[in-house]
């Protein structure tokens, strides 16, 4: 064999870094093919649209030179959404179409909205659980795959609990609500042996979020990017991997040119150039967001879990599936 | 075939046990790849058992996984491996779909839609004809209710003594064919048209009450409509649309509603069905002794009406779900004629033009 020069990423930082490749051209043709593909099959190669969208993007990312990979199959999403239409889909649209159906009265009306009011409660803190343990199970960096270890149950009480207090505050406890939700996500959260952990408990933001709803008219709502800016710090800010901290340094005018400069991108090209925005949303957070260099990656193990795509479908259902879709 | 001499690259390995990097050296061999890490171990991986899944792109690094106990992953920049792979008895964009994979996919979308027009055009008509008849006539009853319901009161004509003829026409129809009357509701709408709802009713626009010159014409309108009622047509029509809905908007997650294409289905469906309604209307006509050549000229002079302007628009296309009135026209006289029954002269009372004033203000 003649000698070769190694290509391996040597990660001598003090700190990982992150860095998005992809364009915006390259994704616009991947939607438009999948546009292509879902009308000609009747909207069945929408999983696979999914899948290839997040191939690209996630295969695009790269942190300490090495590129995440996305693993799920449009077949797994397809399954999922199947079931998601049993267990979830069929009971929804029985109890939402008996009104008109069977006359029962404006009392039985009412009973049939709060049922499914709160079936679609109970279902989606269940939905986000088992989309984020689906999607952690198909992603890899360095070969070992993200887990998710959470359960829905203490995720629903959260949810219920968050919602209560939400509406019993007056929109005042949501900032806390939001941030243990995240919590809850994140700590439970790994990457093969090395677990993700989150120390904030949402309290902080409290008179940040009190700021931004009484400033909200005084400055035309531009205070909410300065809570944006603040909240994105928080979050990162209290998000470790094995005891190594991400940092997110970012302001309010950073925040406000990425936003309005997206909004201006898709009111001026009629929305063509969404694929534009979601780089440079991926390129905003690449640039800013790094990883305390203490981490030691060589001991980190593989401990994959399993997980099917149900928790995907019911997202899909309920609409709620918006994030990389 | 030829095969190259070896070539060497440098790449890494991901052990998929681990996040350490292992740099490596790979040799391109007859139908594999020689891959030795660092610390000395060689992996021998045949093309047959690895999978390129990233760098498809120009400037993207190689990535090839390959299936074992564990996965493990080899990414190698030098596009030029690609090249060497192919000449030796590997596919450059191994794990891609090949071209018969793409034929397949083809095949399979064309079968798929094939599969699913065929659904649209035959299956679900057939079941919604089937599942029709197990409607519990309350549900029917509800439905059709909702749907006079939704009309703006003031729309809605009401003049006792008119309406009592009209119930008188239609219960002689119902009478000859055995089967209970329906209820007939006018309303004060310019449009030619009338509907056969469920739960045994018929709407009746003013506008198609203003066409007619006879009782016999607009006996023969309701002779259509009944017999549409007979024939639970109406359920029929609601749950095909709601399945096409139901199956379009659920295969496309939600891109597609299902309006259109139940609309355009519901075009063709409905000739098949007015056709048939129109057969059993002559029927049912000579049956009460009633000229059936009154539902021929009304459907002649609906043909030339000026007022199917309005029809054209919104859900008021009386014309865009039925075959052209012409033929229908001529298929009634040609029923009418075989045999020819002489009919009794319908009588209402006072004169037709009297009659069609029903929706005047009193």
């Amino acid at each position: 064999m003649l000698p070769v020069a190694s290509t391996a990423p040597t990660h001598t930082d003090s700190a990982f870094r992150f860095s998005f490749i992809g364009r915006g051209g390259t994704l616009l043709g991947i939607y438009l093919l999948n546009m292509v593909g879902i009308v000609f099959t009747l909207g069945v190669y929408t999983f696979w649209a999914k899948v290839r969208v997040r191939r690209y993007l996630f295969g695009q990312l790269e942190v300490a030179e090495e590129r995440l990979e996305y693993h799920g199959l449009g077949g797994e999403l397809l399954r999922g959404a199947l079931k998601a239409a049993l267990v979830f889909g069929l009971p929804l649209a029985v109890v939402r179409t008996l009104p008109t159906l069977i006359d029962i009265g404006v009392g039985g009306a009412v009973v049939t909205w709060i049922l499914s009011t709160l079936f679609i409660a109970l279902f989606l803190p269940v939905a986000r659980v088992g989309a984020r343990r689906y999607r952690l199970s198909r992603t890899s960096w360095r070969g070992i795959r993200f887990s998710f270890r959470g359960h829905a149950g203490p995720y629903l009480r959260i949810f219920l609990r968050g919602w209560c207090l939400t509406m019993l505050t007056l929109g005042i406890y949501y900032p806390v609500y939001a941030v243990r939700s995240h919590g809850y996500l994140v700590a439970h959260s790994t990457f093969g042996t090395a677990p993700f952990d989150f120390d904030g408990d949402g309290t902080d933001l409290l008179l940040d979020w009190v700021y931004a709803l009484l400033l909200t008219l005084p400055t035309f709502g531009f205070v909410w990017f300065w809570f944006g800016a603040r909240r994105t710090h928080y979050l990162w800010a209290h998000t470790t991997l094995a005891g190594a901290r991400f940092e997110f340094p970012v302001t309010a005018g950073e925040l406000m040119r990425l936003r309005l400069g997206n909004a201006a991108l898709l009111l001026l090209s009629l929305g063509i150039a969404y694929p534009w925005t979601v780089v440079r949303n991926a390129r905003f957070t690449c640039a800013r967001l790094s990883l305390d260099g203490r981490l030691d990656v060589t001991a980190i193990r593989a401990a994959a879990t399993e997980a099917d795509a149900t928790g995907e479908g019911i997202l899909g259902l309920l609409e709620a599936d918006l994030d990389w879709a | 075939m030829s095969v190259e001499p070896e070539a060497e690259f440098a790449g890494y390995v991901l052990d998929g046990r681990t996040a350490v990097v292992r740099p490596a050296k790979v040799a391109v061999r007859h139908r594999g790849l020689d891959v030795v890490t660092e610390d000395g171990v060689a992996r021998a991986w045949p093309f047959t058992a690895i999978r390129q899944t990233q760098g498809f792109r120009a400037g993207d690094p190689l990535r090839f996984e390959h299936r074992g106990a564990v996965m493990e992953t080899l990414i190698v920049h030098d596009r030029a491996i690609l090249h060497r792979m192919t000449a030796n008895g590997g596919s450059a964009r191994a794990g891609r779909r090949t071209a018969g994979a793409v034929v397949v996919m083809g095949l399979g979308g064309i079968v798929a839609l094939a599969v699913a027009l065929a659904a649209v055009m035959w299956g679900i008509p057939a079941a919604s004809a089937i599942l029709a008849g197990w409607v519990p006539s309350a549900l029917e009853d509800r439905l059709g209710q909702s749907v006079i319901a939704s009309l703006p009161a003031q729309t809605v004509c009401r003049d006792p003594e008119r309406e009592r003829v009209i119930r008188g026409l239609v219960e002689r129809l119902a009478a000859a064919r055995g089967v209970a009357a329906p209820t007939v509701v006018v309303a004060d709408i310019p449009v030619i048209n009338a509907f056969a709802l469920p739960g045994r009713r018929i709407l009746v626009f003013r506008g198609l009450v203003d066409l007619t010159d006879s009782p016999e014409m607009l006996t023969g309108v309701l002779a259509h409509e009944l017999a549409h009622i007979v024939r639970r047509h109406p359920m029929q029509g609601v749950l095909r649309r709601e399945a096409l809905s139901f199956v379009v908007s659920t295969l496309s997650a939600g891109t597609f509603s299902g309006g259109a294409a139940a609309t355009l289905t519901a075009l063709n469906y409905s000739r098949e069905m007015e056709e048939e309604a129109d057969r059993d209307a002559v029927a049912m006509l000579k049956a009460a002794r009633i000229d059936p050549i009154g539902l021929a000229r009304f459907l002649e002079r609906m043909n030339t009406a000026p007022a199917n302007a309005p029809a054209s628009t919104g859900i008021f296309r009386y014309l865009s779900s039925h075959p052209p009135a012409r033929s229908r026209a001529s298929l009634v006289r040609e029923l009418a004629a075989q045999p020819a029954v002489p009919p009794d002269k319908l009588l209402v009372g006072y004169g037709w033009e009297e009659m069609r004033e029903l929706c005047l203000p009193r």
